[in-house]
């Protein structure tokens, strides 16, 4: 009993980590149209950042901030770079250019940092008392953070002038453009965004499951799974879908095994894109 | 003010605009008139940098600045507002946030804002009163009032609308007779593309007819009615 | 391009090709046997990215269950050559008919997604189950190859050098005759515009599973061909980075040409040969020129070639 509500507290956890990297996803996607195959790797660079920070100042939420703000700026650049040069073509070489990317980023990080996992200290070591169990501070700290910044975006995009940008250029560029709303820079800015949200995810991570540089590509395909049955573009679809999926793979990890955990996330995704493409938890058709 | 000098634009292969030539100078009322597919709204669209169509040659000049194939945002700016034929509202903005977004864009300070919001209330009292409904919630007509508005809140100098009656009852084609009137008090220039010629030819001070890609007629109304060929053509008289 | 220029390349090529052994160092004998080995793999994967115009990160699997396939006939039922072949192909052809079926259904980047997970899940249980040997993999010895009349023994470089060039030069020629038959202008046709494949009447179902099959079958082959040449299985040879690799050999090389990703695999393997002599990470530089070439190059190296020899034959 006690192992099953551990498990379904980690599975929250997990979930939120998710969801702090699916968000970044869905919104690329809601509007930009482009599927970013390289997401994992800023959610991987974002961690190696964070850490490499906090080897010089010892400070976790420094590092955390830098990490955002960094990867936001990298992420910036490749868009400009890459993806605004291709936009007019077949996606598929969007597709391509963005897995170019992460083979690019993931050996890079390698030739840097070597093989070698690289361990982050948590920020806290306390455990609390919840529901008769000792839960880890810090995990339940990275539920709130998480929170706490989809509450922020949820805000910024809702109430403030460029949030409205982003929402009017996601529902109709063409309009949003003959409106004067610099497109191109908001497609640059949103992609930012996106890659600093996996960063953060990738800080936040890191004391947990350590620091590797193959990381990227663990994290992405459950991303896929959870973007794609919480609905691509829909960012309170990715949140649900995330916590969802967290549970299902956490707590089947330990009742039956880890390989059936992904065994079962695959047959939801595909029973998902099968029956209900648009996501489950789409409203409209987009 | 507007000068578009044999223009060219193409959809992918296609070429559309097979040489277009027209002038329209400040304060008059134009309207491009012409049977469906002949090119009236690739024109416009032309001028408002909107791709796809894409321009390949020919000229566009506004206010003596050429602005051929300028981004449309940037055109925008230059105080040129489009309503398109589809209206396109954005449906899960608001009817206010529909309004602001063009004036947050020019940066306008918040008294600017207040005063051109206050003058759009005037002219659609029904706008004020869905201030917080969003866009889909609203009919047709609310839908083209709104588009209107939209482009008017930023005190363009040069409109251009897409075929703002369509689909709409003869009553609210009245309507948007008086707004277009209204707008030619205030000097602001107006393109107007219209496939039902009658409210067009009430409103405007000059005519051009388009067919196949290229402009067939061009003169006053009255100069068009006298022309029974195409009165028969474009209004079925 | 007419049969007589043709049948002048394929002598050179031959030629070549069957006198590499004597000519070339034994390092570099290897390394042009697993270059057409890859080289089988490219050209699969061409006809589904080059031809139809579907990304798939999941020829890995194909591959991988190609390699296991045979390797299980090996050590598990202590099979024969041919016997273990037999296996090896039918195993992706199979999972290739369900991943076709799901394509007709999912569709772009879903699709591409549901290729990745797929691979992953699929490199996951190789690597779990202990039946597949685990992390270890199986291991097994290299067989004869039985010819009636007589014998010959596989485990000699050379000689299985040749046994690659003969099933090497054999998959080239059937999959040139796919391409160039009426299906496989269906194939292109369905990359360029499905809608209008199937307003023409074509039954664009059965071409997509068709060329999954078709491009299962070349995978596992490779695979195969590959497994004998460790002498083991491993769960690596699952793993997507093989898919990955694919890719870019075959948009480097040139998608849609079938030479193109042949000549892509050559390269971008010679390539990092040349590279891994100065540093460990090579594919650094290689996933940079595939990011480059993509942008600035997108028909790869064969296409380019084609596109300005064809702009400056229309100039004439």
């Amino acid at each position: 009993m006690q192992e099953i509500l551990m498990q379904i507290l980690n599975g929250l956890v997990f979930g939120m980590i998710i969801a702090l990297v699916a968000s970044g996803l869905t919104l690329i996607f809601g509007i930009m149209d482009v599927v970013n195959f390289a997401h994992g790797e800023f959610y991987m660079v974002g961690a190696y950042m964070g850490w490499f920070v906090i080897g010089y100042t010892q400070n976790f939420w420094l590092a955390l901030i830098i990490a955002f703000f960094f990867v936001g700026l990298f992420g910036a650049v490749v868009e400009v770079s890459t993806l605004r040069p291709i936009r007019g073509r077949d996606p598929l070489y969007t597709l391509m250019a963005m897995f170019g990317l992460s083979v690019f980023a993931q050996q890079t990080i390698l030739m840097i940092f070597g093989p070698i996992a690289k361990e982050v200290k948590e920020p806290l070591i306390t455990k609390i008392p919840l529901f008769a169990l000792e839960y880890p501070l810090y995990r339940l700290l990275i539920v709130a953070i998480a929170v706490v910044i989809f509450i922020s975006f949820w805000f910024f995009l809702q109430k403030t002038k460029y949030g409205t940008w982003i929402r009017a250029t996601m529902q109709d560029n063409v309009m949003a453009s003959a409106l004067g709303i610099p497109v191109r820079l908001v497609y640059t800015l949103t992609f930012a965004l996106g890659c600093a949200l996996a960063a953060a995810s990738g800080v936040l991570v890191a004391p947990i499951f350590s620091v590797y540089q193959s990381m990227g590509l663990t994290v992405i395909v459950t991303t896929f799974i959870v973007v794609v049955i919480g609905g691509m573009g829909s960012l309170l679809g990715s949140i649900l879908a995330a916590i969802m999926i967290g549970e299902l793979q956490t707590v089947s990890s330990v009742l039956v095994s880890p390989t059936y955990a992904k065994i079962f996330s695959f047959l939801a995704l595909i029973g998902v894109l099968l029956i209900r493409p648009q996501g489950l938890f789409t409203i409209s058709k987009r | 003010m507007l000068t578009v000098k044999d223009l060219h634009s193409y959809y992918d292969k296609a070429h559309i605009l097979q040489g277009v030539s027209l002038k329209v100078d400040q304060g008059q009322v134009a309207c491009l008139l012409g049977k469906n597919g002949m090119g009236k709204s690739t024109t416009v669209k032309s001028i408002m940098g909107i791709t796809p169509p894409q321009i390949r040659s020919g000229q566009i000049i506004f206010e003596e600045r050429e602005i051929t194939r300028w981004p449309s945002n940037k055109v925008s700016r230059l105080g040129i507002s489009y309503v398109p034929e589809e209206r396109r509202i954005f449906p899960l903005l608001t009817v206010r946030e529909n309004l602001t977004l063009g004036l947050d864009i020019a940066g306008a300070t918040r008294d600017e804002k207040m005063n051109a919001l206050e003058k759009i209330y005037e002219s659609f009292p029904r706008i004020h009163e869905r201030l917080n409904q969003l866009g889909e919630g609203l009919s047709g007509g609310e839908q083209q009032m709104l588009a209107i508005a939209r482009a008017m809140v930023m005190k363009p100098r040069l409109i251009l609308m897409d075929e703002p009656t369509e689909g709409l009852m003869p009553l609210l084609v009245q309507e948007i007779k008086k707004i277009i009137l209204a707008l030619k008090t205030s000097r602001i220039t107006v393109l107007l593309v219209e496939q039902s010629a009658a409210m067009a030819l009430d409103v405007s001070d000059l005519v051009y007819v388009m067919e196949k890609g290229s402009i067939l007629f061009q003169g006053t109304p009255k100069a068009f009615r006298e022309d029974s060929k195409l009165m028969k053509e474009l209004l079925g008289v | 391009m007419n049969h007589k220029r043709f049948f002048l390349r394929l002598i050179i090529i031959l030629v070549l090709l069957l006198a590499a052994p004597l000519v070339l160092p034994k390092y570099y004998g290897q390394l042009l046997t697993e270059i057409l080995i890859w080289g089988i793999l490219a050209m699969a994967l061409d006809l589904i990215l080059g031809y139809i115009g579907i990304i798939s990160f999941g020829h890995a699997a194909l591959f991988g269950l190609g390699a296991y396939g045979a390797a299980i006939s090996f050590v598990k039922f202590g099979s024969g050559l041919w016997l273990a072949l037999a296996v090896g192909l039918l195993v992706p052809v199979v999972f290739a008919i369900g991943v076709g079926g799901l394509s007709l259904y999912i569709k772009g980047a879903y699709f591409t997604i549901i290729t990745l997970v797929a691979a992953e899940i699929v490199h996951t249980i190789f690597l779990s189950f202990p039946i597949f040997g685990g992390e270890n993999g199986l291991n097994f010895d290299v067989p004869m190859l039985n010819l009636g009349f007589f014998r010959i023994s596989l485990a000699e470089p050379v000689h299985y050098y040749y046994f690659v060039v003969f099933f090497f030069l054999l998959s080239y020629f059937i999959c040139r005759r796919i391409t160039q038959s009426p299906m496989g202008k269906v194939f292109q046709a369905l990359k360029d515009n499905e809608e209008r494949a199937k307003a023409i009447g074509y039954d664009v179902r059965r071409y997509k599973i068709v060329a999954f099959v078709i491009s299962g079958f070349f995978s596992g082959l490779s695979g195969i061909l590959y497994v004998i040449l460790q002498r083991y299985a491993n769960p690596d040879f699952l793993h997507f980075i093989i898919s990955g690799e694919a890719v870019i050999w075959t948009l480097i090389g040139g998608m849609g040409t079938l030479v193109g990703p042949v000549i892509g695999t050559a390269f971008v393997i010679l390539l990092g040969d040349l590279l891994s002599t100065w540093m460990k990470n090579h594919l650094v530089v290689i996933g940079l020129i595939f990011i480059i070439a993509v942008i600035f190059l997108p028909k790869g190296i064969v296409g380019t070639i084609r596109n300005r020899w064809l702009l400056s034959k229309s100039r004439d």
